[in-house]
């Protein structure tokens, strides 16, 4: 069976870290406008609780981070609803980053491949 | 007789006044661990924007039995920061973590299309909610 590589460009991956529990959130929020496949994972972040000194025992260090891979042209809309949805407008509750890609791979589905490749 | 409800235009929240454009990330493997060092010492330099998570691997040249690693001390770290001050933090990530001895890690630096600022709560503010002070 002959075997092919479809390789992706014009990728961004955003990395979001959050207060726990907000992983689910913001996948959900993902969900609600058609983002597929995003990937969380625990982390150690820093903050608050170093300038607390002792009393930073008391304070939760661990963290969710939340990757995914999206379409360059839809960075604007999903970094956005991102944003909202982990309310980091608000102090200490975590910050978020967009990566441009070089190139990414993955399964394509035939009928979405067929669109693009003549 | 009619009354007129005056009503004010409700803002919108601009959320792209939050947003960083020039800032790169330097990620990096610690194949001994020292990111729980590493952290405190940028953040003493102003860098919040940290994190870091456990990871399984070996250095090249180091046995690993059915691909697993010897060492549970394997750390995967990220920071951002601004692009004038990333020659500075990589080289001082570089001499923090003694880069330059063999199998300790490595680091790496690319540029970002966008990020955020951590901005961490004021520990005098009283109003601050408990889960607006988690770490």
């Amino acid at each position: 069976m002959k075997r092919s590589f479809t390789t992706l460009t014009e990728a961004t991956l955003i990395t979001a870290v959050v207060q726990s529990g907000y992983g689910e959130i913001i996948t959900d929020a993902l969900l609600e406008v058609g983002i597929q496949g995003s990937t969380i994972h625990a982390a150690m972040g820093v903050g608050i609780r170093e300038r607390l000194g002792a009393l930073g025992v008391a304070v939760d260090a661990e963290r969710e981070v939340v990757t995914v891979m999206v379409s360059s042209d839809e960075v604007d809309r999903i970094f956005e609803r991102i944003f909202l949805a982990a309310k980091l407008d608000v102090p200490g509750m975590g910050f978020m980053y967009a990566t441009p890609l070089l190139q990414a791979a993955t399964y394509v589905p035939p009928s979405i491949l067929s669109k693009y490749v003549g | 007789m009619s009354v007129k409800i005056m009503t004010l235009p409700i803002s919108k929240l601009d959320i792209e006044k939050h947003y960083l454009d020039y800032t790169w990330l330097i990620s990096g493997v610690l194949y001994e661990g020292g990111t729980d060092l590493l952290i405190p010492e940028l953040m003493k330099r102003g860098i919040n924007e940290a994190h870091f998570y456990n990871v399984a691997g070996s250095p090249i040249g180091r046995k690993a039995v059915a691909g697993v690693a010897d060492s549970f001390d394997v750390e995967q770290f990220h920071v951002v920061v601004s692009a004038d001050q990333a020659e500075n933090v990589f080289d001082f990530i570089y001499r923090t973590c003694n880069l330059s001895q063999p199998n300790k890690g490595f680091i790496n630096m690319n540029k970002l299309s966008r990020s955020t600022q951590l901005d961490l709560p004021d520990l005098n503010d009283t109003d601050t909610e408990t889960e607006e002070m988690s770490d």
